[in-house]
């Protein structure tokens, strides 16, 4: 497939795109992210632009495609900066810009209790947990995706499960 | 139900696989199910990715920049890149570097250990010194080293070390130095070769000279090289002691 992308075929990047671009997304919003889905698309085409020299595996790809999507997310925090909260680490402000309309959509893909679930973990906590659990990436490379060490990203990870378990007991 | 602490390597591997779990994590592995399916739902490409999608041209739009290489691939890449005779002195080099780090520590065999000991101090300017001179005999060369000398400018001989057989005192065809030279002083005067309390040789180690032959303690020192020469009339290793002698007897009344 990487090599038919390469090639330029559109059915070879619809399906890395419809492969991947639910994930990235996923990981984008619940890491609060102000515009997810538009996000999403940048990230995709700076990766199908620079397909052409990229050479590696399919797992090696979607690190690489988190590694692009996590940089994409610093960025946007960074031009959002200005802002004094961010969204997700306060599960009430998910009911003010959106207004009710937002709230009952969220409420029915039943993603306010994944809100809160990540509202209990701290941002480095959150964001090792979200690439493990959403990103399906392993721990070296979550560690090359956030630039911390594999021991670092092990105690991130384990403290993250710690807070969840005592919010979900 | 565990401890909260006892949420160990393999549990935590288990939590963020999706693999099973034991009953007392059940309620964790729920939620975290719960971020899992949270964050799979279809996503909307932009208009712009839309219309590239469909024509598969991405040219135009800045490239995301690449992963970065392992250390290895890179050592590997640049090692592919470079000529034949570039990798053979990179090899000879990495090789060396770590021979004399396996001398130095010792790891060596025995017989191996001696004889790339003394390659290695042939071929740079490193010595190795495994022993220490005994106390009693540090005071004797200490005794040496504040002999007076007498008028031909020599101090007493304490013991002269056994030379390795076969090795000249003096390069052939090289004339030893007159010792009672007075206008060429072998050392400034006032100034000795070895800082004081600091044993100037080890003559509990006979077969083994402190220096290289025909290599001067400090180079490009002219009197030490003088110094090396009266070394190899004398026999003695106190060549400081014996070039201020000669300044002395040189430059007096």
């Amino acid at each position: 497939m990487f090599d038919a992308a390469r090639a330029g075929a559109p059915w070879a990047f619809e399906r890395l795109y419809t492969d991947l671009a639910p994930v990235v997304t996923g990981y984008l919003r619940l890491q609060g992210a102000a515009e997810p889905d538009d996000l999403t698309s940048e990230v995709f085409l700076g990766v199908f632009a620079g397909l052409a020299s990229f050479e590696g595996t399919e797992p090696q790809f979607r690190s690489w495609v988190f590694t692009i999507a996590h940089r994409r997310l610093i960025d946007e925090r960074r031009r959002v900066a200005r802002r004094p909260s961010e969204p997700t680490d306060d599960p009430a402000t998910l009911d003010g810009p959106g207004g009710d309309a937002e709230a009952e959509a969220i409420d029915a893909l039943g993603l306010r209790r994944v809100y809160e679930l990540c509202a209990t973990l701290s941002a480095e906590q959150r964001e090792v947990v979200l690439l493990r659990v959403v990103g399906d990436l392993t721990v070296e490379q979550v560690a090359q995706t956030v630039g911390r060490s594999v021991g670092a990203v092990k105690a991130l990870q384990r403290r993250g499960l710690t807070a969840l378990r005592k919010k979900v007991q | 139900m565990l401890p909260l602490h006892l949420l160990d390597e393999d549990a935590v591997e288990a939590l963020l696989t999706g693999r099973p779990v034991t009953p007392e994590l059940a309620p964790l592995a729920g939620a975290v199910g719960q971020l899992r399916t949270a964050a799979r739902q279809p996503v909307r490409p932009s208009d712009e990715l839309a219309r590239r999608l469909a024509t598969g041209d991405f040219s135009g739009i800045p490239p995301a920049p690449l992963p970065p290489e392992p250390s290895g691939h890179r050592i590997r890449t640049w090692l592919a890149g470079v000529s034949p005779r570039v990798r053979v002195v990179t090899g000879a080099v990495v090789m060396f570097t770590g021979l004399t780090a396996a001398t130095a520590a010792g790891a060596l065999p025995g017989g191996a250990q001696d004889h790339v000991e003394k390659f290695i101090e042939t071929v740079t300017p490193i010595t190795f010194q495994h022993e220490q001179p005994e106390p009693g005999i540090v005071e004797d060369v200490s005794d040496t080293r504040t002999t007076e000398p007498d008028d031909t400018g020599r101090t007493e001989d304490p013991g002269e070390p056994v030379r390795p057989p076969g090795k000249p005192e003096t390069p052939p065809g090289k004339p030893p130095e007159k010792p009672d030279n007075p206008n060429k002083p072998e050392e400034p005067p006032g100034k000795p070769e070895t800082p004081p309390g600091k044993p100037a040789e080890k003559p509990d180690n006979p077969n083994k000279p402190e220096t290289p032959p025909a290599k001067p303690e400090k180079p490009g020192n002219e009197g030490n090289g003088n110094s090396g020469n009266g070394q190899g009339n004398s026999g003695n290793n106190g060549n400081g002691n014996s070039g201020n002698g000669n300044n002395g007897n040189g430059n007096g009344p």
